[in-house]
């Protein structure tokens, strides 16, 4: 495979670029998965202090649309180099995102999967339920955005910037699945925010691996297999989180009520960190064989003259640039060679040499 | 000649796939969400064939009916059960009446005491059926109106019963079991019931 290609195919300035990482992505996602956790635990204890049953409302709105929105102005805020294109491109994933769950994954899931008919019958047909229908539909949709919308054209500079897509495509679906799930609930208590916190891990989770896996496909050559096993990872990683509320709710007799939570949070985490440490790989790699491309493209650049003349025209022109030669003083008993006189006479003694050749040959 | 470290390097793993590459990487991504939605499909039909059971008597058959729905006590019926994804003024229901036979005809009888009970009552239609055994059954299908204590003081019902003898405890009584939903919530409904009937195996009469 190394022999069909040349390493004068490859710019390592360009590999570079993509290796950039990007700092404000990391640091707000961090901030948001310790945030949201923080919130639920500080919130349900002061519940359990204060039991009252809100009617939904303006708070579980707040509620529903919070986690996704805390991480897109986390985002925002920290963004602050003259990045707009990042920027605004972020916060359109998001929104579109939500926009298309609501057109066609969840209509796919009530009217065609019928899910809310049957699928509450246990927690087993639940989680397959999650891993046959709920997920692949989830994943798809967030890939197929991601496949089609960002990562054919320019938008996408880094390979930290498929992770930052990823997440902003995830967390908008995952504000539209909490919005439908608490808006029309009559009675809203802290579990409803606990699970809004939970969906929203998830699906950051979920977005960032199925960003980062097609930024890596985009930037270096994946085998085939390589997409397909990522989207089965994220698929089980969205029932991975499903499983984890499941046994929070079915031990919540002897476990604290935001333990669910708290396992989604360190899992998103843990998760986070494996992505970054990818992706600081994939970085120094990329780095690396910048340096090894600059090296063979020095080795293997064939020695040519003109190159040198082009070097030495440029070297002349700028120290000419930098000490200007002082103008020749006029003479007047000597008149100024022309031009024309000085090719001509150039042009007389090329004929002298070459007719000289011939006679000696 | 390569360069020795040169070997160790490959660039072709530097370089973006290619546009057909792209195409076979989604196509096989489309695979494999389209294989665990099939298999989902599959689970879904399965799923939503399974049903419990209201038990009558012994060697007698058994009433089907929906495994996710919630039971609602009632003194009034055997069995009541609710979907619990239903709009909340009136919620598509099933219910079995165990009531003692009628001395007349059936499918006579049965719309009368149904027309006296329901408010606004329309039928809609009337069928005489079989089911597997041989046993006659009658299938009545209407409308009625309902006074809900929510927000919507009266809605629109649509509801099919089938009737017919069944042994319960030891002596024979008639058997009705209801399948109602409101009418702007029947066509969301209707293939559950109709899984129901068709689990009844009632069919046309002779």
């Amino acid at each position: 495979m190394a022999s069909d290609i040349s390493v004068f195919d490859i710019q390592p300035d360009a590999l570079r670029r993509v290796a950039r990482n990007r700092r404000s992505f990391w640091i707000a996602t961090v901030l948001f998965v310790v945030l949201v956790a923080a919130a639920g635990v500080l919130g349900t204890r002061a519940w359990w202090r204060w039991p009252e049953v809100f009617e939904p409302g303006w708070g579980g709105l707040m509620v529903a649309i919070g986690p996704g929105l805390l991480w897109l102005l986390l985002f925002l805020l920290l963004q602050i180099k003259n990045d707009e294109g990042t920027r605004r491109v972020t916060t359109l994933l998001w929104l579109i995102a939500a926009v298309l769950y609501v057109v066609t994954v969840q209509p796919l899931l009530v009217r065609v999967f019928q899910i809310t008919t049957w699928s509450v019958l246990g927690w087993w047909v639940e989680l397959l339920a999650n891993f046959l229908i709920v997920a692949p539909l989830e994943a798809l949709l967030i890939y197929l955005i991601l496949r089609l919308g960002v990562f054919p054209g320019e938008t996408i500079q880094r390979l930290a910037d498929g992770p930052l897509f990823g997440v902003a495509t995830g967390l908008g679906v995952a504000t539209m699945v909490s919005l439908i799930a608490i808006w029309p609930v009559s009675q809203f208590t802290p579990d409803h925010g606990m699970a809004a916190g939970a969906w929203a891990l998830s699906y950051a989770t979920l977005g960032g691996w199925l960003g980062y896996a097609l930024a890596r496909a985009r930037y270096a050559r994946a085998p085939g297999y390589y997409l397909p096993i990522m989207f089965l990872i994220a698929v089980s990683l969205h029932t991975l989180f499903d499983a984890l509320g499941h046994l929070s709710n079915a031990l919540a007799f002897i476990l604290p009520p935001d333990t669910g939570l708290l396992a989604a949070a360190g899992l998103a985490l843990l998760n986070f960190a494996l992505m970054a440490w990818r992706i600081h790989r994939h970085n120094q790699a990329f780095i690396r064989m910048a340096a090894h491309i600059e090296i063979a493209q020095e080795r293997e650049r064939p020695p040519s003259l003109l190159a040198d003349v082009v070097d030495m025209a440029q070297a002349g022109v700028l120290a000419a640039s930098q000490t200007p030669p002082p103008p020749p003083p006029p003479s007047p008993t000597q008149p100024p060679a022309h031009d024309e006189d000085e090719l001509a006479s150039l042009k007389r003694s090329w004929e002298a040499l070459i007719a000289e050749q011939e006679k000696g040959s | 000649m390569t360069p020795f470290d040169g070997r160790f390097v490959d660039l072709s793993a530097y370089q973006p796939p290619s546009k057909w590459e792209a195409r076979l990487h989604n196509l096989l991504v489309l695979l494999v969400a389209g294989m665990l939605l099939f298999g989902g499909w599959m689970f879904k039909d399965w799923m939503q064939h399974q049903f419990r059971y209201l038990a009558l008597d012994a060697k007698e058959m058994r009433i089907p009916y929906p495994p996710a729905w919630t039971l609602q006590p009632d003194r009034e019926v055997a069995l009541r059960v609710l979907d619990p994804t239903s709009p909340e003024a009136f919620p598509a229901r099933e219910e079995v009446r165990i009531l003692p036979l009628p001395t007349g005809q059936l499918e006579a009888s049965w719309p009368e005491m149904r027309a006296k009970d329901l408010d606004d009552y329309v039928e809609l239609e009337r069928r005489d059926l079989v089911l597997p055994d041989g046993r006659p059954a009658l299938l009545l299908e209407y409308a009625f109106t309902e006074k809900t204590p929510g927000a919507t003081p009266l809605v629109a019902v649509r509801a099919i019963d089938l009737a017919f003898p069944a042994r319960y405890e030891g002596e024979t009584r008639l058997v009705v079991v209801t399948l109602a939903a409101e009418t702007d919530d029947w066509p969301r409904v209707w293939p559950t019931f109709r899984r129901v009937l068709d689990r009844l195996a009632a069919t046309e009469g002779e």
